[in-house]
């Protein structure tokens, strides 16, 4: 099973080791091994299918603890390892479109060694393992959103995404450090079967810091702020890290975790922040101006949909959620980046370019915007549900607002960008296409493995009253969008003025930013009154110098006379202690 | 079998080889002779750790049970690792600011390279403060010598600061002397645990003043910072890596091996001193605007984290905050080092006036987000398992004090601050022309990279070398 992982951090080091700038080999090589892991994780999921195998490897030993690390082959975790290998295929094909400007050792260097991180976070049994991967993931998101480090949002941005998830970092390390203290094991299985052992208290802990883990690295509220600012990193980055893979992890840890959580009773919680962020990512997504930043807010959105699921005791519904949204996801991310390197610019309203409106553009990027959607019978509608198996009549009305915001938002972006008609040529780029293309089939046809996903995870679904209601409000936000956003030049329909009006005193980040600097002034404060300390300790130097300097009228001042009385004082003295042995 | 006194060897003939290469002018150059001193001791100290050590012993006094006593016990191995390896790794950046022929430097650095590893060595408490007082006055004439314009004054602070320490250690021996009529570790260990551990508190709280000021912890840090910042790079590196080790060992054999029943009293107290320490240590820096005063209180955060281990008392903690130590001890010298590096290169370590060094210097950049990452406690790196450890060990003692890992996020906040200002955005600094690391400076900083590596993916090299059980 070491295998499946070993061949992604095999591309990265070959890559940083050998292999030279500005040569296409970096791409080759890192396709390549992405390629050979996807067949790996293929092959094994079929070779372990409905097993339940675990690989353990003994790191070191302290006391009476073992610190054991293990993998794990079944049904869920390999199932990942292939729809994440998967997407990082396909993600990577298209870099040798989207990247052919750029700095490809670096690139691959750092996109293969986050497809390590993340095959190895999901096959990992071992918390500390987990830990690991999900820390490698944070520095190589790290590295890729300050790819292009000398302009300055990229620079701040990576900056704050790794604070605000070295939170999430920090708690995930402590609550392992609880659950190890008091089951003296990593082992996920084993802490799951062991629970009633632990006291109460101790469980609520891991599990809130659990918790604030899977938001801080979910950009949920109040960690969101990162994701929109991530977007700085190139498309294929946003495409992969920040939308269908590493941000999920979050909700996987938490899927994986949830009979803990569960004993915990934090999920209300839990139920009442993934409202709040549904509500504020979808409202922004519908401030926004930018193609990246509305996907990364709808983005937010759909990772609290997850958490919504994980916290109605639907974690399977969270999962089937999960792998759909990244198919989708990475879909429109991928037509993002195309139309920024086509056309040159992320804002809708200036995306005006007559080449636009061409089938080609627009029917993936309907197909992507109708999942997103949940609009019959694209893939979204079949998430939804999977999703909302477990809602009580509360929360199904709050979804089906949050169905039609999201839905609202996603056609705001489609008509505003795709209501010109196409005449004029486009360049075609085959390895820019393929992808997209897969992508497009699996978003229309790839809903149905719904009814096959049971076979693989036993995962509960409901085509009942309320999905009839949900898919017919998805649809009303999608000719609400219609009517206000086509065919008309304004930059903000009345709702978006409205909305923006509304929450013009929405300055989250910037309270997010006064905390941070906060901390900045209160490390200016210790800084100075370390100084004032220094100086008073010199100040005390000089004093007692002073007090000192009659008696020093004896000695001359001079620091090496004092070395060399110090010196024959030593000398004296061993000749004593030498002398003494010869009289006892 | 290699006997421990071969360690010195080597040094002790390079010491001679200097004199000679000066008083005959032989012109070898002072720095191979360096050279091959040390790697004499890292290659016998190799074969020793494959064949297994034996131990010296030569009685200087009788009476009062002085000698020079030679063994391992089971938390020295770790610490003579650094002491043995760690000098050659800092010792080439002397080319930053110490003149080119200099045998006096050469000479006092083989000085305290062989006191250091002898006093790791020494199993008589009297043995081991002549040589630790060897290191430290050796220590301090080097940074008055070498360093820059303040550096008198901060000598003296060192000076002062760590005399007081040594006093208050002497006493702690001279006391245990009193009670036991020994000063060997062997013969002291098994009157001293049959004691009452209260009557061991006086004892045990000399020590601990001492090891506070030598680590250095708030509020006995003030000799810190100016040592740190007037030593020339080779020094601040030697300060960093190895000194302020020196107390904490002294401290981990009261706690592990002389009174282990008396530190229940200390631990909790001493543990909210070190968190309070890593805090004001983490503010400290996160004020800093100066590169070198950043990592220089980033050392002292760190060593306040691993004095938080070793209070804890219980064995996770104590190999927790040992591999800390170790492990810090690589990476903070690489880190003095690539600073000495970057004022060597742009006159200057202040963040305000760099910028955007990446481009201009891509080897720096990549060993210098090493050095960062590997700080922050990136899995890969040594120092996630130590502080992963100590925080653990930390946890058992008692829940609560696993709050200072809040402080590394202070610390991430620092330290990507650091890299934003120095790596990223525009190019500023008013040198253009710059040198990327030449050959040299590549191995130099490779090797320190690939200890850190080694320690972090193989952690057992260090934590199966410690032997809590007995000396």
């Amino acid at each position: 099973m070491i295998y499946l992982i070993l061949l992604p951090m095999i591309a990265a080091l070959f890559l940083i080791a050998f292999v030279r700038e500005r040569t296409i080999r970096s791409s080759y090589t890192a396709i390549s091994m992405a390629f050979l892991s996807f067949i790996t994780s293929a092959a094994m999921f079929y070779a372990y299918f409905s097993d339940n195998l675990i690989e353990n490897y003994s790191w070191f030993k302290i006391g009476g603890y073992s610190f054991q690390i293990s993998l794990i082959a079944n049904n869920l975790h390999l199932l990942m390892a292939v729809v994440v290998s998967f997407i990082s295929l396909l993600i990577l094909i298209f870099s040798i479109f989207y990247m052919r400007r750029e700095k490809q050792k670096r690139y691959y260097f750092e996109m293969s060694l986050f497809i390590f991180a993340m095959l190895g976070l999901v096959i990992s049994d071992s918390l500390i393992l987990f830990y690991i991967f999900w820390e490698l993931m944070s520095i190589s998101s790290y590295l890729l959103i300050s790819f292009r480090y000398d302009k300055k949002p990229a620079s701040d941005a990576a900056k704050k995404a790794l604070i605000l998830t070295k939170i999430g970092d920090v708690s995930l390390l402590t609550a392992i450090i609880i659950l190890f203290a008091n089951t003296g094991t990593f082992s996920i299985t084993s802490i799951l079967s062991s629970l009633s052992t632990i006291p109460q208290i101790y469980v609520i802990s891991a599990s809130i810091l659990f918790v604030i883990a899977a938001l801080s690295k979910s950009a949920q509220f109040p960690f969101y702020v990162w994701l929109p600012d991530a977007m700085e990193a190139p498309t294929t980055v946003s495409a992969l890290l920040h939308s269908a893979t590493m941000v999920a992890s979050g909700v996987f840890l938490l899927v994986v975790l949830s009979p803990l959580l569960q004993a915990s009773g934090i999920f209300p919680y839990l139920l009442t922040v993934s409202l709040i962020t549904i509500f504020i990512s979808s409202l922004l997504a519908l401030d926004s101006v930018d193609t990246k930043r509305i996907l990364a807010y709808s983005t937010i959105d759909s990772l609290a949909f997850m958490f919504l699921a994980v916290a109605t005791l639907n974690a399977d519904g969270a999962l089937f959620y999960l792998i759909m949204h990244a198919v989708f996801k990475s879909l429109l991310f991928l037509l993002a980046g195309e139309l920024l390197i086509l056309f040159g610019t992320r804002n809708i309203f200036r995306l005006r370019a007559d080449r636009i409106g061409k089938p080609i553009f627009y029917i993936p990027a309907f197909i992507g915007l109708a999942s997103l959607a949940g609009i019959p019978p694209f893939l979204g509608f079949f998430a939804h549900a999977a999703l909302s198996y477990n809602f009580s009549i509360g929360v199904e009305l709050l979804f089906s607002i949050a169905t039609f915001l999201t839905s609202l938002f996603s056609f705001r972006l489609f008509f505003t960008v795709y209501r010109y008609k196409g005449t004029g040529r486009v360049r075609e780029d085959i390895t820019a296409k393929i992808p997209i293309i897969i992508l497009s089939v699996l978003s229309v046809a790839g809903g149905f493995s719904l009814f096959a996903f049971n076979s693989i995870i036993p995962i509960s679904y409901s085509f009942g009253l309320f999905l009839l209601f949900d898919s017919i409000v998805a649809l009303l936000g999608m000719s609400a969008a219609y009517y206000l956003y086509f065919n008309r030049n304004v930059s903000y329909a009345w709702l978006g003025r409205r909305l923006k009006s509304v929450f013009r005193g929405w300055t989250y980040d910037r309270v997010l930013t006064t905390i941070g600097l906060a901390f900045t002034r209160f490390g200016d404060m210790v800084g100075s009154f370390e100084n004032t300390l220094r100086i008073l300790v010199d100040k005390l130097g000089s004093l007692s110098l002073s007090l000192s300097y009659h008696s020093r009228r004896l000695q001359n001042g001079d620091l090496s006379s004092y070395m060399v009385i110090f010196i024959i004082g030593v000398i004296l003295l061993m000749i004593l202690l030498l002398g003494s042995v010869k009289l006892w | 079998m290699v006997d421990l006194v071969y360690l010195l060897v080597p040094g002790i003939l390079g010491i001679l080889a200097l004199y000679l290469n000066k008083a005959a002018n032989l012109r070898i150059r002072a720095s191979w002779i360096s050279y091959a001193a040390m790697i004499a001791t890292v290659l016998i100290f190799v074969s020793g750790v494959i064949t297994g050590f034996s131990g010296f012993s030569l009685v200087i006094s009788r009476a009062i049970d002085f000698s020079i006593l030679f063994a391992l016990n089971g938390i020295s191995l770790p610490f003579l690792l650094l002491a043995v390896l760690l000098p050659i790794l800092i010792f080439p950046s002397r080319r930053y600011d110490i003149p080119e022929e200099n045998t006096l430097f050469d000479t006092m650095f083989l000085l305290v390279y062989i006191s250091l590893i002898s006093m790791f060595m020494s199993s008589n408490l009297l043995g081991l403060f002549m040589f630790m007082e060897i290191a430290l006055l050796s220590a301090f004439a080097m940074i008055f010598l070498w360093g820059n314009r303040n550096s008198f004054s901060s000598a003296m602070k060192f000076l002062i600061f760590t005399q007081i320490s040594s006093m208050l250690i002497l006493t702690s021996f001279l006391m245990i002397f009193l009670y036991t009529g020994s000063f060997s570790l062997y013969a002291m260990q098994s009157i001293l645990r049959s004691m009452n551990p209260a009557y061991l508190i006086p004892i045990f709280s000399l020590v601990l003043i001492s090891a506070l000021i030598k680590f250095p912890v708030f509020p006995l840090h003030e000799w810190m910072p100016d040592a740190y910042f007037d030593s020339p790079t080779s020094i601040t590196s030697m300060l960093s890596g190895l000194f302020s080790k020196l107390g904490g060992y002294v401290l981990l054999l009261f706690i592990v091996f002389l009174m282990p029943r008396t530190v229940s009293y200390f631990s909790t107290p001493v543990m909210v001193l070190a968190a309070v320490s890593a805090f004001y240590a983490a503010f400290v820096a996160l004020s800093q605007r100066n590169l070198k005063m950043m990592f220089s209180y980033s050392s002292m955060l760190y060593m306040s984290v691993a004095l938080l281990g070793m209070m804890s008392n219980n064995p996770i903690g104590i190999d927790g905050s040992i591999f800390l130590m170790v492990s810090y001890g690589f990476i903070s010298p690489m880190a003095f080092t690539l600073t000495g590096y970057l004022k060597s290169q742009t006159s200057t370590d202040d963040m305000s006036a760099l910028g955007g060094l990446m481009r201009k210097l891509p080897l720096f950049s990549l060993f210098f987000v090493i050095a960062v990452f590997s700080s922050i406690g990136v899995p890969g790196f040594s120092n996630f398992i130590g502080e992963f450890l100590v925080f653990l060990g930390a946890f058992k003692y008692n829940p609560v004090f696993v709050a200072p890992i809040l402080s590394l996020i202070i610390a991430t906040a620092y330290y990507l601050y650091s890299i934003k200002r120095v790596l990223f955005e525009r190019f500023t600094s008013a040198v253009k022309k710059l040198h990327d690391l030449d050959a040299a400076e590549t191995i130099q900083m490779g090797v320190f990279s690939s200890i850190i590596i080694l320690l972090g993916v193989l952690p057992y090299i260090i934590i199966n070398s410690i032997n809590l059980g007995g000396i």
